[in-house]
């Protein structure tokens, strides 16, 4: 019998929820024809916290939705109840830069979802309203779907399109069609909610309460109530599914328990919990994969690619953009007719995942004011918490960090940073199931990625370009900077479980790094041995020297003179590969450990002074761990009776004064000249030596000064 | 070995030096150096010593990997830094491994970058298999091949020199069987310790024997979740030896030694090899896999 083709297009797209509707509207604008196949009649009921972030309110103000965002729930923090009760607030800290909103909302997803799919719509997207019974595969490609049950259209009717996107949730039929749902890789949340009203108006703010407590012990998972009006909330709890052969907790009663203990406990916050609505749960995929991400030319979105934060299980906003990503890719494939790199394009955009680790583990020892894997009652979530971490999206955007914007103006070196990220990433994230969230934080965190823009830099300085060679020693050096920096995690007390966990995860970092680094230099053809050599008789000088009383001026100097080695190889092998002569190579090496130099002061001296906001370190925290900087070492030159004070561990009020001595004694100053006079004495130089175009190096010198300045 | 002294590098640093030559000293490479050397006939030469060298840090920075992530809590006093030494002797090491290689040749760089990355990539799947009873036997396998695997694939590659049009998948094969082999008889040695037992099952170190065992009785699985006290391991371990897990672990060793050994003794040069092959064999027999039924 003939099939019948119902719809013949462009692109399809199966699943209107906000995937599918962003990956339509980008298709519709791109004047693509792309019909919308959806099962259900919306507007429809979502299982969801109806929590917008940032990413997802600027997404819909992008897309003309300014009203119905305005109209939302505003949110204007986010409150942690504690496992044991303790509460903390003031987590919350709007970005930088934001186009729209400050805030952040709620919205019911009956009806988000409804606006976005007839943003799409409007946009030109065609709706069907049919269910979905398989795709049709020609020579291992996806060339439409064939339907089933779908009214006004024949049973088993096709649609032919030239390009498939699956947007059909966490148990998307497609992907298990094609033979691409591997259980085993599939670490999902189960979730339920229900909608209360409150007797107590709310305060807008998201209350999350991690970890779960129930039946006497720590579960792996949270509950939320978001308010979505004044006096009515969506409470709901999510709970990660339990590792093979652990026995798995019936969520509908781990809800009413919640709710149960909320009334109790919270019951100034929010008195009765009436007026309840249905409880609405569905699973939530969150093992992001990126070789995953197209299968058999199916392009997958939303959380039919997993594409879900692994921690918070935050959804809405990685659905939009990986919908409007992949929408990006298939118009540009249509157009162009060439292949697309949805994985590695969504691997490396998704934004605040990894950083989310951090707050987690941050939580959770102050829950259980130490807690420790061998604990029958907080294994479960340590150990979901470990699980969890691997295959974390993230998105540095090192063109913003101090070192990036050194290339601002320049496409080619931006491209040639953005290629080297990329590599770094994914040389860590393919084969490491741990550490992007420091890997994160590491390449963001200070000056950014200094010893790739420096490579870059030194290139063009002797008359070369950012070629492949030179990409890879930039990836190299940054990869042996990691290799230093996880090193310096390595916490000298390893008496704790977590202590345990953190060092073993920077162990293999540091592994990682250094091979990965050696790999990459061979792709360069430049020798990194004497570097690497360089780095770990530095770190060991670190180690020996932690609580050292009795450390000195040229053994920290000479540290920081072998730890610069990185920066040395970056400006010495850029010289290599453009070809410059010894002189000119040896002249860049000294440069760079110069800089190196200098950089390292200024950067020790502003954590010293200021603490680093995104690791959320306090001024005066290397003094309490026992490292001691240049400025405390300079003023120990000026005054010695300060050496007494060194070699103890110290609380907050104990550095804070001792920071105080050190200003007071002239050390910050002190290493504050020093570090100007070695930038100064590392560019001098190389503006005599004609073969050396030193105005594109001056920028890096002066970055070290700068950073000392702010 | 005064040869191997003399291509060997040490850090002119006292502590970092003394941290490598621990490492080095602890490492359980002996077997894997007799790889290397018996390796030598299937090129027909002798190997170089820097091959050897290779093969000592690779297999130390092994060892330091486990000492770090895979031993149990100890607290230190402040300025005691014993892990962060232990981690700049890694990279110290690692960084010697590429030195020496590179003195053999683009095939040793190559083989070497090979070993260390999959190394790297067991130590990972190891740490994030830590106190998961669920961890299947063969993921444990995985592990093994991964590391132990990788080394003795090393020390066979850099032992039989450069091959030139590539080193035979078959050779690789059998290299990989044998580290695996040796890897699981240690793992065998060490829960029949009572001291080493005890260490690695409090701190989550489910090697293939335990997990063999608790593959067999699902009711010892749920002891392992339930906290371990102190004073209850040593039951735990004779729980666990109780089971067939050890009997089953020394059998799958056996397989592959023997396995290895007999296809070494259809190779040209392999006599060498088809040794060690059987004293890691004879180690499993001695072992009990009589016992296994």
């Amino acid at each position: 019998m003939p099939v019948e083709l119902v719809d013949e297009c462009a692109a399809v797209v199966v699943g209107g929820g906000p995937a599918g509707a962003a990956a339509a509207l980008e298709l519709a604008e791109a004047g693509e024809d792309v019909l919308i196949v959806e099962q259900s009649a919306f507007p429809r009921e979502k299982a969801c916290g109806d929590g917008l972030t940032h990413a997802a309110v600027s997404y819909l103000e992008e897309i003309g939705l300014e009203p119905l965002v305005e109209g939302a729930q505003r949110i204007e923090d986010c409150r942690f109840v504690l496992g044991h009760g303790k509460e903390m607030r003031g987590w919350y800290h709007p970005p930088a830069k934001l186009p729209h909103s400050r805030f952040m909302r709620t919205l019911p997803r009956r009806t988000m979802d409804a606006a976005v799919l007839d943003a799409a719509i409007e946009r030109g997207a065609r709706l069907l309203e049919a269910r979905v019974d398989e795709p049709l595969v020609e020579d291992g490609k996806v060339v439409g779907l064939r339907l089933v049950g779908s009214p006004g259209s024949a049973d088993g009717g096709v649609v032919s399109a030239r390009r498939v996107i699956a947007a059909d949730g966490a148990t998307s039929r497609i992907r298990r069609c094609l033979g691409a749902d591997v259980a085993a890789h599939g670490t999902r949340l189960y979730a339920l909610r229900r909608y209360f009203t409150t007797e107590v108006a709310l305060d807008p703010v998201f209350d999350v309460y991690v970890p779960l407590v129930y039946e006497g012990g720590l579960l792996a998972g949270y509950g939320w109530v978001f308010p979505v009006a004044e006096n009515r909330a969506n409470v709901g709890v999510a709970l990660y599914e339990p590792s093979p052969g652990r026995e798995r907790t019936r969520i509908r009663e781990l809800l009413a328990a919640f709710v149960g203990d909320l009334e109790e406990r919270s019951g100034e916050r929010f008195g009765a919990l009436t007026d309840a609505s249905k409880p609405v749960g569905a699973p939530i995929a969150t093992r992001f994969s990126a070789e995953r991400c197209e299968v058999d030319g199916v392009l997958f979105a939303g959380e039919a690619a997993r594409f879900a934060d692994p921690l918070t299980a935050e959804g809405i906003s990685f659905a939009l953009r990986s919908g409007q990503r992949a929408g990006a890719a298939a118009a540009a494939s249509l157009c162009t007719g060439g292949t697309t790199n949805l994985g590695r394009e969504l691997g490396t955009s998704s934004p605040r995942v990894g950083q989310n680790l951090s707050l987690l583990v941050r939580l959770a020892e102050q829950a259980g004011g130490g807690l420790t894997l061998s604990d029958p009652v907080h294994q479960p979530l340590l150990l979901e918490l470990r699980r969890l971490v691997g295959d974390a999206p993230i998105e540095p955007d090192l063109a913003e960090t101090p070192a990036g914007r050194l290339l601002a103006g320049s496409p080619d070196g931006l491209a040639a940073l953005s290629r080297i990220q990329a590599s770094v990433l994914s040389a860590l994230r393919t084969e490491l199931p741990f550490g992007l969230e420091v890997l994160n934080r590491e390449l963001h965190a200070g000056i950014g990625p200094i010893g790739a823009v420096t490579a870059v830099l030194a290139a063009r300085a002797c008359g070369g370009d950012s070629g492949e060679r030179v990409e890879a020693l930039a990836e190299a050096v940054e990869l042996l900077v990691l290799a230093g920096r996880s090193q310096l995690w390595i916490s000298a007390d390893s008496g704790t479980d977590l202590a345990r966990l953190n060092n073993g995860l920077s162990s293999l970092l540091c592994e990682h790094a250094t091979v990965k680094a050696q790999a990459a230099a061979a792709r360069a053809g430049i020798g990194i041995a004497a570097a690497t050599f360089e780095l770990s008789e530095a770190a060991a000088w670190d180690a020996e020297n932690t609580f050292a009383g009795n450390i000195s001026l040229d053994g920290l100097l000479g540290a920081y003179e072998r730890r610069a080695s990185t920066l040395a190889l970056a400006c010495g092998g850029a010289a290599e590969i453009a070809g410059a002569g010894a002189e000119t190579v040896g002249a860049l090496e000294r440069f760079g450990r110069g800089i190196g130099v200098a950089s390292r002061i200024a950067e020790e001296s502003r954590a010293l002074m200021r603490g680093d906001e995104r690791t959320r370190r306090s001024p005066a925290e290397d003094l309490r761990q026992g490292r001691y900087p240049l400025a405390v070492v300079e003023a120990l030159e000026f005054d010695p009776s300060l050496r007494g004070r060194l070699g103890e561990p110290l609380g907050a009020a104990g550095a804070s004064e001792l920071l105080a001595a050190v200003r007071a004694a002239g050390g910050v100053d002190g290493a504050s000249a020093r570090c100007r006079e070695r930038a100064a004495a590392a560019i001098t130089p190389l503006r005599a030596i004609p073969a050396v175009a030193s105005k594109h190096l001056e920028p890096v010198a002066a970055l070290a000064v700068r950073r000392l300045e702010h | 070995m005064a040869t191997l002294d003399a291509v060997r590098q040490l850090p002119e640093s006292e502590p970092l030096a003394r941290a490598c030559s621990q490492a080095l000293a602890a490492a359980a490479a002996p077997t894997a150096t007799e790889v290397v050397l018996g390796a030598g006939a299937l090129g027909d030469r002798d190997p170089d010593d820097a091959a050897v060298g290779v093969v000592e840090l690779v297999a130390a920075g092994i060892g330091v990997s486990k000492e770090i992530a895979f031993s149990p809590p100890a607290a230190a006093r402040p300025g005691e830094s014993r892990q962060s030494l232990q981690a700049a002797a890694g990279i110290w090491m690692r960084g010697e491994a590429a030195r020496l290689a590179a003195t053999l040749g683009d095939y040793a760089v190559d083989a070497l970058a090979q070993a260390q990355t999959r190394i790297a990539t067991g130590q990972a799947h190891a740490f994030e298999d830590l106190y998961d009873p669920a961890r299947p036997p063969v993921r444990c396998l995985l592990v093994a091949a991964l590391r132990g695997g990788a080394l003795f694939e090393l020390a066979v590659r850099l032992g039989a020199g450069d091959r030139g049009s590539g080193f035979p998948a078959r050779l690789s094969s059998i290299a990989t069987d044998l580290g695996v082999a040796a890897e699981i008889v240690e793992q065998v040695e060490r829960i029949r310790d009572p001291g080493l037992a005890a260490a690695d099952l409090r701190c989550g170190v489910y090697d293939l024997p335990v997990s063999n065992a608790l593959d067999s009785d699902p009711g010892l699985a749920a002891r392992m979740t339930a906290g371990l006290d102190p004073a209850r391991v040593g039951d735990l371990v004779a729980a666990l030896l109780d089971t067939r897990g050890v009997a089953l672990a020394l059998a799958m060793a056996l397989h592959r030694a023997e396995g290895a050994r007999l296809e070494l003794d259809e190779e040209h040069g392999g006599d060498e090899l088809a040794a060690i092959a059987q004293r890691i064999a004879d180690r499993c027999e001695q072992a009990g896999v009589a016992d296994a039924g």
